[in-house]
């Protein structure tokens, strides 16, 4: 079914649309999970929440991309799983390996830790990864939005795994730059 | 901020930018054709070099060789040269022969002295073939047409296959300017030298 017309039944509040959003999109967000947690019974109830919070956000929003906006909310309620589950360091999936990595920009501040906003954090990501070749970006999200490994990264570009260390490296060096540019304390 | 801060941040990135980085990947196209083309490249321009190269050595070796190449030539080289090298000698060789024979009386003619080759005498004067280009030669006509009276014989020639060949007036000319001899039943035109 066409996703507008999946949306549509949100908006008529027609419960099929969970049916048919499950039917569509299983698979998209039980990966996104999977790659977050490393429980499969958690990835499994953060899927079926996606569900509920989709019906709950429908109306009022009216998503134009609608496998983003399930994965986002996949992608959240994930997170937030893993940080309450989270009693260990090495917990779940690939998340904490993606996130050493990106405290890698936060350390490289070496300067004190400064109130920002998350939004304006986001949106300044969003205008960094569009200055990026579509190869690049898609490396970086790949890893840090869908939280896939490394080796599920190599093989699905064909490239070695030293080479997509290398990319993300690179990536987020200019990252940081770009966020100490733009004035944006990390 | 922290490393949960990024990663939720990046999170808030545009729902355009999730899609594409989930889209089917454009598989690069293999440049592997681009390291065969250069290895072809490069065999042919060795193997290019390499056949100029045996091509002047052969050339080089004839020409310094000159006559004894054409005689033995092969055989010499044939513990250094390759076969297509040694080919290539044999034909340079044969070439060389097939000039050296066909220039032989050319030489002879150019660079010997006309006194000493083809002349003969008559009537106590000696005569050489009168060239092509003289003038007085017949436009088209044959040279039997205007031979004259019989003025008798060769008495001598370098070539003493001559002696005793028949000696003809040429028509519109002095005996001691021109006359026609006739060798083996063909007439030539022989002028007087001076």
């Amino acid at each position: 079914m066409e996703d507008t017309r999946i949306v549509e039944l949100y908006w008529a509040r027609e419960e099929r649309a969970i049916s048919e959003t499950q039917k569509k999109y299983d698979g998209y967000c039980r990966s996104i999970a999977r790659n977050i947690l490393k429980n499969p019974e958690d990835a499994e109830e953060c899927v079926s929440d996606t569900w509920l919070h989709a019906w709950n956000a429908m109306p009022t929003a009216r998503p134009a991309i609608l496998s983003a906006f399930l994965g986002r909310i996949t992608r959240n309620l994930s997170f937030d799983r893993y940080k309450a589950a989270h009693t260990e360091k090495r917990g779940g999936g690939s998340l904490p390996a993606a996130l050493d990595e990106l405290e890698e920009i936060v350390a490289a501040r070496g300067g004190v830790e400064e109130a920002f906003d998350e939004k304006e954090l986001g949106r300044s990501i969003d205008a960094f990864l569009r200055t990026l070749p579509e190869r690049e970006r898609g490396i970086f999200l790949r890893r840090y939005w869908y939280v896939d490994s490394v080796v599920d990264i190599a093989a699905r570009y064909d490239m070695k795994e030293n080479s997509v260390k290398s990319v993300l490296f690179r990536t987020r060096e200019r990252l940081r730059k770009h966020l100490q540019k733009e004035g944006i304390a990390v | 901020m922290s490393g949960e801060s990024l990663f939720r941040a990046v999170g808030l990135v545009g729902d355009d930018l999730v899609r594409e980085a989930d889209a089917p990947v454009k598989k690069r196209r293999s440049r592997a054709w681009i390291g065969w083309t250069a290895l072809a490249a490069c065999c042919a321009i060795v193997i290019y070099v390499a056949a100029a190269s045996q091509l002047f050595r052969a050339g080089s070796s004839a020409k310094s060789t000159g006559a004894a190449v054409a005689s033995a030539p092969a055989e010499a080289d044939a513990t250094t040269q390759t076969a297509a090298a040694a080919q290539t000698q044999e034909e340079f060789a044969a070439a060389s022969a097939a000039s050296s024979a066909n220039a032989a009386p050319e030489m002879t003619v150019t660079a010997g002295s006309a006194a000493q080759t083809g002349t003969l005498v008559w009537n106590g004067a000696r005569y050489a073939p009168a060239p092509d280009s003289d003038p007085n030669r017949p436009a088209s006509e044959g040279l039997e047409s205007l031979a004259g009276e019989k003025l008798g014989t060769v008495e001598s020639a370098d070539d003493a296959g001559y002696v005793g060949d028949e000696v003809y007036a040429y028509r519109g000319f002095e005996a001691s300017q021109y006359v026609l001899v006739v060798h083996e039943g063909v007439y030539s035109l022989y002028k007087a030298e001076p």
